[in-house]
């Protein structure tokens, strides 16, 4: 991929395949033609024919989002990821032992390369993001009494970017000649709740800067991943299949995950062109049925756009089952249970990597190696 | 994770007659050559060329031979 000349605007596209992609994140120039994320790119193109569209790269957002909660959490403070490469922290508890929020404020600055990370402070929730989008280069701290001076002039398009406010909202905002903050928080209340609902509400206090300072910190707990890394990339449905199952046992496998289990399944890929690519398969209930989970994934896996020269696979937001038990075990069950006591003392008496399954790799490939792989059981 | 290869093919010592087709396998002769192919692909990438033999030596056995193309005299045995 190549990087664009410096000082031409850039943006993130979108893999959204739907009838108005938008634009993710926008550089600095971008955002001088009036360019923002959420802009519809058709809209962007229309005001600046020159903006280079770079293609999501969800993977290594991903990884530097974990590299950023692993610092945050090294320096001692709870806080809450809301998005991907977003933090809200809660400097209170550490701002003794660094000497004040100065000080705080400069580590962070400090966590990640230069131009990499955007700090901010506030009051609340909204203005820290605000803050931090305003930021250059030096971490930004911006007081209570301040606030209207960096709210303001803010575009409303922002309360849906960083605030959730849903689209619509904003849209409708915009249509009636409301498109900066300040004009939001001049409006009374009563009449946002009564056009816009609880939504137009909690609008109305982020362009105040009252929209509430509490964060709900993220349990630290270790992720219960697996990854595969085939010498082949995986391009045909047989080869995703054996790969998906492959993950999924080995997840469950995991002693880590105790009696847990997921309600949420996130793969990502790298693709054999050096993108990246990912999805998210929500579970009605958390289960821990390999078949249930390997059903909801490769639905969503089947969009996979090109061959994968990496899979991982996590489960995310696990929890203890509380659901009905079954009243009698399946047949499976008890005959994997069976299984599963066998390998266990084979291994005992011949060695860990005795017992291994054959998977299909590439079923069809013309090299007989490259057909079929072996792993050991989980 | 990655899957170990299944398959994997192994050196021999093969003996050709003036076509390149094996009339010995490490000693043991030939009985039949069931059937003859050829595999090229990857070359975009890692190009892969070689002439497989299906062969029936005098013991009964039944064995799946290539010879590397990219490296002439390189023969190994493989299960297909």
């Amino acid at each position: 991929m190549r990087t664009p000349d410096p000082g031409l605007p850039v943006a993130v596209g979108t893999d959204d395949a739907g009838p108005a992609p938008r634009l993710g994140p926008v550089s600095p120039d971008a955002a001088r033609h009036g360019l923002h994320d959420g802009l519809r790119i058709s809209e962007a193109l229309t005001r600046c024919p020159q903006l280079v569209l770079l293609p999501p790269a969800p993977d290594g957002e991903h990884r530097l989002t974990l590299r950023l909660h692993a610092l945050i959490a090294d320096l001692g403070m709870p806080f809450e990821s809301p998005a991907e490469g977003v933090v809200l922290a809660d400097p209170a508890p550490v701002l003794r032992l660094y000497g004040g929020l100065a000080a705080v404020l400069e580590r962070l600055g400090r966590c990640l390369p230069e131009g990499l990370l955007a700090v901010g402070a506030a009051p609340t929730r909204f203005s820290a993001l605000q803050a931090a989008a305003a930021a250059r280069g030096r971490p930004r701290r911006v007081d209570a009494d301040r606030l209207p001076a960096l709210l303001h002039p803010l575009p409303v398009h922002r309360l849906h970017a960083d605030g959730g406010i849903p689209l619509d909202v904003c849209s409708t905002l915009e249509l009636v000649g409301i498109d900066r903050l300040g004009g939001l928080a001049a409006l009374d209340p009563l009449v946002v709740r009564d056009r816009f609902g609880p939504a137009g509400l909690a609008a109305h206090a982020m362009a105040c800067g009252r929209d509430g300072c509490e964060i709900v910190p993220r349990p630290t707990e270790p992720p219960l991943r697996a990854r595969l890394e085939p010498e082949v990339p995986i391009g045909d449905a047989l080869a995703l299949q054996s790969a998906l199952r492959l993950l999924i046992e080995r997840c469950l496998a995991d002693p880590l995950r105790a009696d847990r289990v997921p309600r949420r399944l996130l793969l990502r890929a790298r693709l054999a062109g050096g993108d990246t690519w990912h999805c998210t398969a929500p579970l009605r209930e958390p289960t821990g049925d390999w078949r249930r989970l390997f059903d909801a994934l490769m639905r969503k896996a089947a969009e996979l756009p090109a061959p994968a020269r990496l899979l991982e696979l996590e489960l995310a937001e696990l929890t203890t089952t509380a659901g009905q038990t079954a009243l009698f075990t399946a047949f499976e069950a008890d005959r994997d249970a069976r299984l599963a006591t066998a390998v266990d003392q084979v291994r005992v008496g011949v060695g860990h990597d005795a017992v291994a399954r054959v998977v299909p790799l590439d079923p069809r490939s013309p090299l007989p190696e490259r057909r079929y792989g072996l792993l050991p059981l989980p | 994770m990655k899957p170990l290869r299944a398959l994997q093919p192994r050196p021999t010592r093969v003996d050709v007659d003036a076509d390149g087709v094996p009339v010995r396998v490490e000693g043991c002769a030939v009985a039949s050559v069931r059937e003859e192919w050829r595999v090229e692909e990857g070359w975009w990438d890692r190009p892969v060329r070689r002439r497989y033999f299906e062969v029936v030596l005098d013991d009964g056995s039944l064995l799946v031979l290539f010879e590397d193309r990219l490296q002439p005299g390189t023969w190994r045995r493989q299960r297909a």
